[in-house]
């Protein structure tokens, strides 16, 4: 605003509505040169027009501008100088100190010349940090109230556009800035997707991959991406299946952690990976794209596989040796039962020999001294009637006929036992195999089992004709032995009133011998039949069987003499054990 | 005791998962296990399968229905083997009964399936 002084002259006047024009003049050049030119040179021409219009001697603008950078634009100069923002500081601090327009001196433009003694600076603005100001120096004459005024004018109007175009350079600059960062986080983010070991992926809402770097394409043994991007993930892995649970996992918690993926190499091999991934999605929470990280875990999962492959295998080979052993060491002890019976057998065998001669010898003597006797009696006539009544000799000589039958059938029946143990052991026999008699074999144990029979079951014999077949009759014994202390044993837990029947029937079926040994005991629950054979495995009390029995028995008919032994059970209703031997022996028995 | 106590704990921790235990006679328990087996859940489930096998008597029998697992990690195969082991110490049967197909590929792929008692349930 341009005031006219009062009580001024036509000539006061005159000049008063010239400097107002020349003010004017100014303010247009200066909308001018900023209107036409965007660049710091505007500020440059700007202070020219300045110092031109207020005739100063010296002439700057300082500024803040967009990238923050302490500028200082001198009259005169072609190229606004950066200063350091300290000396920036220091150079306008007496400026700073007043606001709007201020008359200050003596001073010096920092770096530039001596001092003048008549300064004037204006604040052009203030909506930043730092304000700018010009500055006008002069030597002459103090500056005066109207000339302060005029630059107050000016400021006033050029002010906002100075701070506009500050501002809109800082905009710019923030917004280049943005730009660059953004621009270097892409390259960092894409460095990153495709210099990483593991492979890194993007797929749409429908799985179809849209994007993959290049540790996925060594993983998967593709060369080109496209032979992955815009074809469905799934397509990838070894079972699609396990993609459709992974999928659904993802749809419905957002991510997935850890999930462990086989995939198929294109050449067929396979790839253990652990996948972690998550979904971005829209604002209606529909999934927009799928990004996940895989990683090759292979060969931690080979290791691992192999580490518990080697243990599994040991601890197979563990069981089967303890096994093994306690097999052994039971086959061991019922050959050595049969053996102990044998040796038994074989020595009872000599003294009931002599035993038996001498009964013979004996009982054929004493019926020459009854012959002797009754000549005797018949000589002395009644003389001798007397001894006979009181030593009773007729009663005597009466029972010798009985005594000696029932000790002779005494020793048969030992004789009989005797020949069974040895028969049951068939310890004559060798490792090889030899003729063996089945329906004397089935005689021989029903001797040794009898004792264990007797009180619980009645035993009916169906033998028919065999021939001798190819086998280790000892063996073979073991087996029936078993089966029938088995049948004993189950009929006796059912504690019934009556006796139970155990039924031994033989027969020749083509080539073949079948024992079939039946017992009307409780009968073998369907669950346990196929087990019935495992080692260790007994339905019995503790104590009272091992459960080697009829694996033992299993091994001696399958394998040793390439036979079969089958069970058929009615629970209720008892057991038939089938023992099916080969007439001629095992294949390669000879 | 144990065995009851460490399902209840699985189950308060593991809605989904759910796991149930059945006994039969002649030594028998048998855990059906649910949900997906794996890194985490596996670790989870390995002290309520180890207290079953201390409950299981020698010679007795532990069934794992695997049939409503829908998924395995390596970590629950570890598992299985290492209780296949320890199955052996004690004398027990460790049976997997009705292995789900894509279960039982990742057991084949490792080269472990051929170690395991694999029965099919008649139900």
């Amino acid at each position: 605003m341009i005031e006219a002084g009062s009580g001024s002259s036509r000539e006061e006047l005159e000049r008063e509505a010239e400097r107002a024009t020349r003010l004017l003049e100014a303010t247009a050049e200066l909308c001018r040169l900023f209107a036409q030119d965007d660049s710091e040179k505007a500020n440059l021409a700007a202070v020219d027009v300045l110092k031109r219009f207020l005739a100063a001697e010296g002439a700057a603008l300082f500024y803040v501008n967009g990238r923050r950078e302490y500028r200082f634009c001198l009259s005169g100069a072609e190229f606004p100088i950066g200063l350091s923002e300290a000396r920036w500081r220091e150079s306008v601090g007496p400026v700073r100190e007043v606001h709007g327009v201020a008359r200050f001196g003596p001073w010096s433009l920092p770096g530039f010349g001596g001092p003048l003694p008549f300064w004037i600076s204006a604040e052009l603005y203030s909506s930043v940090s730092d304000a700018g100001y010009v500055l006008f120096g002069r030597s002459g004459a103090p500056w005066s109230d109207e000339e302060e005024m005029s630059l107050s004018s000016i400021a006033y109007t050029i002010a906002p556009i100075v701070g506009v175009r500050i501002e809109r350079e800082r905009e710019e600059f923030v917004r280049h800035q943005a730009e660059v960062l953004l621009s270097e986080n892409e390259k960092r983010l894409r460095a990153f997707f495709e210099d990483s070991r593991d492979m890194i992926y993007t797929a749409n809402s429908e799985d179809v991959v849209t994007s993959v770097n290049a540790a996925g394409l060594v993983l998967t043994g593709r060369t080109e991406k496209h032979e992955i991007v815009g074809h469905p993930f799934s397509g990838l892995a070894l079972n699609a299946a396990d993609r459709e649970f992974f999928l659904r996992r993802i749809r419905e918690e957002g991510y997935v952690e850890d999930y462990e993926i086989v995939l198929m190499r294109s050449d067929g091999a396979t790839v253990f990976c652990l996948e972690t991934a998550h979904t971005l999605r829209g604002l209606g929470g529909e999934i927009l794209e799928l990004q996940g990280i895989i990683k090759d875990i292979s060969e931690r999962i080979k290791s691992e596989g192999e580490l518990w492959k080697a243990n599994l295998e040991l601890a197979e080979a563990n069981l089967k040796l303890q096994q093994t052993q306690v097999l052994m060491v039971q086959h061991e002890k019922m050959a050595s039962i049969g053996q102990l019976a044998a040796g038994i057998a074989h020595e009872i065998n000599n003294p009931v020999g002599f035993l038996k001669s001498n009964h013979s010898i004996l009982e054929k003597y004493t019926s020459r001294l009854r012959q002797a006797w009754e000549e005797a009696r018949a000589a002395a006539g009644p003389a001798i009637a007397g001894i006979e009544n009181r030593m009773d000799l007729p009663y005597v000589f009466s029972e010798f006929d009985t005594i000696f039958a029932e000790s002779a059938e005494g020793f048969s029946r030992i004789m009989r036992i005797v020949g069974n143990l040895k028969n049951f052991s068939r310890n004559d026999q060798g490792a090889d195999f030899e003729l063996y008699d089945v329906n004397g074999g089935i005689e021989s144990t029903l001797i040794v089992a009898r004792n264990e029979i007797k009180y619980v079951a009645e035993v009916r014999e169906r033998f028919g004709e065999l021939p001798r077949i190819r086998a280790r009759g000892g063996e073979v014994n073991q087996v029936i032995l078993n089966i029938l202390v088995n049948a004993a044993q189950a009929i006796e837990a059912q504690k019934r009133s009556e006796k139970g029947l155990i039924e031994i029937e033989t027969l020749l079926h083509g080539d073949w011998v079948l024992i079939i040994i039946r017992d009307d005991g409780p009968g073998i629950p369907e669950a346990i039949r196929t087990r019935i054979f495992d080692p260790f495995f007994t339905t019995k009390e503790p104590g009272k069987g091992t459960g080697l029995g009829l694996s033992i028995s299993y091994d001696i008919i399958v394998t040793k003499h390439g036979g079969k032994l089958s069970v058929e059970s009615e629970p209720g209703e008892g057991t038939a054990f089938i023992l099916e031997l080969p007439v001629g022996g095992p294949p390669l028995a000879g | 005791m144990l065995l009851e106590q460490a399902l209840a704990s699985y189950n308060a921790s593991h809605p989904q998962a759910c796991v149930a235990t059945r006994r039969s006679g002649s030594g028998e328990i048998l855990l059906e296990l649910s949900g997906d087996m794996e890194m985490k859940a596996s670790s989870d489930v390995a002290p309520l399968i180890e207290a079953a096998m201390l409950e299981c008597p020698a010679r007795g029998r532990l069934v794992l229905d695997l049939s409503r697992v829908g998924y395995i990690s390596s970590t629950g195969v570890g598992l299985l083997s290492t209780t296949m082991i320890a199955a052996q110490r004690r004398s027990v049967a460790f049976v997997l009964l009705d292995i789900p197909p894509r279960v039982k590929g990742i057991m084949d792929t490792l080269g472990l399936l051929s170690f395991f008692n694999v029965e099919e349930s008649h139900d």
